[in-house]
């Protein structure tokens, strides 16, 4: 599935962050959102970034193209794509080479952002003018949209006249109209039906596969990230507390965090294996953190994970627990 | 139906039937002067039983929380009958509500906005007693707080019922909402999406809590949602709704494991487990683009793989008990003339 894990710098690496650390400084003292993470995808797989509310997965998402919002900043690390790191470029050189172009992202309630007086081709022109793309733009919207499985008819409407899951696909078309490299979606299904939020995957699944490009995903829904993801990175309180493919880590799950999270899912077969919830809450990420973040909470919680746990490896990534010491494959690469 | 002998009815809806009115815009409403009707609950019945859990399943603009609304007499049914505990109260005025208000009480679905951020935990709590028992002390009232606290396993509660709602986390919060609704020991829970706001590690907590009390309190709820892998888990029975009517109804496991109705079954196709096959396959939907509703027959016509001429017509919701199934599976309704 996921090749050439092992090597240090494939050749085929599409983005790599590396010891990303990004923070909030609020009057409450900082607040660690994104705190060192590293992972890399390459070839054309995708990767999944799972986490719960204020795990830091949007801020990451965010960082990437270079989005952070005031009070956030980003601290260090760096974010290569395609070999260049983001954080190199000028903030206006990197309007004009990347954003849009290379990276493009679907925010949280994106569909909810089209502006509602301007008809849907309108908004699209406005994309290509605005990166000075030439060509018939016509031609351009009316491919687009059929690309997403929208009728061209789509392009003289305004937002209000569509359902949900029709705004969804348009502001996918947006996202996809200059041909990028990475899309970051996030959470882009979590407002929709059910029955539209799958069709929605679907549409990703595919242009997936058609366009070679590279997606992170960020959500809650470890099962919904299941249906894309080559890679999955588990965040708890602003680190990846595992990294695997997604195969390995579903099936065999070996940090307790992720463990638990599956275990709390119910699942529509078998009523018979109880879920359970984890107890207690993650650390409040503006206080000094020391050791494993999940100490509190982990039922396998031993002394030594008062110190903060490196980042042991496995077959396909790697599990931030002092539990995995002996299976660590290659020493710890922290 | 054998097993009504057994189980005690609670509250029964009759052909509850709610339409609003809506203009499609003020310009055509001033040009034609015409209005559209919403038929957001379009002649349900449904009959819960003590100690059950009747799930109402359907996507947003199914009608499902109209549907919870008009069971709590919030709103006023354009026809049909509530029955409490035998008596019917469709038309009962305010004054005469009391026992029906303290026995069928409501969690909403985003304790964030439903708790009153300037009122104290205790008095949050409290108030529902305040209201329903005017004559309890101050320290009986308190008690009662108290101990609905410890019940929702919110605890240490005196200490906790001092403070507001903004210091407690999402799942705390829907403690503070059940232990509201639990407090004056109703019949019934209404709760509209309980758990959909929560982070999935707290969500088994609050589902295992609601079915801790059911049975500890002989609870009957009323739990809407859209997501069927949680009405498995917590449901008896369920009612799916598609455009304000149920399509299909009967036992939780008879109807997510075998289900009969087109709608219910590309649901069902589009819920997604954690599976690392589904990374190799594109999901299939039973299901095909078109309008969301088809007036004067089945409503789901234009979207139904199978429609038929004969779906131009209305259908009706029909049981379709096969002979060789188990007692507990009995009652299998489906309106579809897939099954005639």
């Amino acid at each position: 599935m996921s090749k050439s894990n092992d090597s240090p710098h494939p050749d085929d690496s599409r983005l790599k962050v590396k010891d990303l650390q990004v923070y909030y400084f609020t009057n409450r003292g900082k607040v660690r959102a994104v705190d060192d993470i590293s992972f890399e995808i390459s070839g054309n797989e995708s990767i999944g970034i799972v986490g719960e509310s204020a795990s830091g997965k949007s801020t990451l998402g965010a960082a990437i193209i270079r989005s952070v919002n005031s009070p956030g900043k980003i601290l260090r690390g760096k974010i290569y794509v395609n070999g260049k790191n983001v954080l190199d470029f000028s903030e206006s050189n990197f309007n004009r080479e990347m954003r849009w172009k290379k990276i493009a992202v679907i925010f949280q309630g994106a569909m909810n952002s089209l502006d509602p007086v301007y008809r849907i081709s309108e908004q699209l022109r406005e994309l290509m003018q605005e990166h000075k793309i030439k060509g018939d733009y016509e031609q351009f919207i009316n491919q687009a949209l059929t690309d997403v499985g929208l009728d061209k008819s789509v392009a003289n409407r305004y937002p209000h006249e569509l359902s949900g899951g029709m705004k969804q696909r348009v502001v996918i078309t947006m996202a996809l109209l200059l041909q990028p490299l990475i899309l970051i979606a996030d959470e882009p299904t979590t407002a929709l039906d059910v029955l539209v939020q799958a069709q929605i995957m679907n549409l990703l699944k595919k242009l997936k596969a058609e366009r070679n490009m590279n997606i992170v995903m960020i959500t809650h829904d470890i099962s919904l990230i299941s249906e894309i993801a080559d890679k999955i990175a588990i965040m708890y309180a602003g680190q990846i507390v595992e990294l695997a493919s997604s195969s390995e880590l579903l099936v065999n799950p070996r940090h307790p965090y992720t463990q638990a999270l599956i275990k709390a899912i119910p699942k529509i077969q078998d009523t018979y294996t109880k879920i359970e919830s984890i107890k207690g809450n993650p650390p409040d990420l503006a206080s000094e953190l020391k050791g494993c973040r999940f100490y509190d909470r982990c039922p396998h919680a031993m002394e030594v994970c008062l110190q903060d746990p490196p980042l042991f490896k496995t077959k396909t990534g790697y599990v931030k627990c002092w539990l995995y010491k002996e299976l660590d494959l290659e020493g710890t690469n922290n | 139906m054998l097993n009504s002998i057994f189980l005690q009815e609670i509250l029964r809806a009759e052909n509850l039937k709610k339409y609003f009115r809506t203009s499609k815009g003020l310009v055509s409403a001033m040009r034609t002067g015409s209005v559209s009707l919403v038929k957001a609950v379009d002649g349900i019945s449904l009959r819960l039983d003590e100690g059950q859990v009747y799930v109402i399943a359907g996507e947003s603009g199914s009608g499902k929380s109209t549907l919870a609304r008009l069971l709590l007499r919030a709103i006023e049914p354009d026809e049909g009958r509530i029955i409490f505990k035998g008596i019917d109260i469709t038309k009962k005025k305010d004054a005469d509500l009391k026992e029906f208000r303290r026995n069928v009480q409501m969690v909403h679905q985003d304790a964030y906005t439903s708790l009153d951020p300037r009122m104290k935990i205790l008095d949050i709590i409290m108030e529902p007693i305040s209201i329903h028992e005017k004559r309890s002390s101050r320290g009986e009232r308190q008690e009662k707080v108290y101990k609905a606290l410890e019940d929702v396993k919110l605890e240490p509660a005196v200490e906790l019922s001092s403070n507001y709602p903004y210091s407690l986390s999402g799942g705390q919060r829907q403690r503070v909402a059940l232990a509201r609704a639990l407090v004056l020991r109703p019949a019934v829970i209404i709760a509209d999406e309980p758990v959909s706001m929560l982070d999935v590690s707290v969500r088994a907590g609050i589902l295992e809590l609601m079915k801790d009390l059911k049975n500890r309190f002989r609870i009957s709820y009323v739990y809407i949602t859209h997501d069927l892998s949680t009405s498995r888990y917590i449901g008896d029975k369920i009612a799916i709704m598609y455009a304000g009517k149920v399509v299909e109804m009967g036992a939780v496991d008879t109807v997510l494991l075998d289900p009969l109705h087109p709608y219910t079954q590309a649901l069902i196709d589009a819920v997604s487990e954690p599976n690392p096959t589904n990374l190799l396959k594109t999901r299939s939907i039973r299901i095909r683009e078109g309008e969301k509703i088809f007036s004067g027959g089945c409503n789901f016509y234009f979207r139904c793989l199978y429609s038929m001429d004969k779906c131009k017509k209305e259908p009706c919701l029909r049981n379709r008990r096969k002979a060789d199934q188990f007692e507990s599976s009995r009652d299998h309704f489906v309106s579809c003339f897939l099954y005639d």
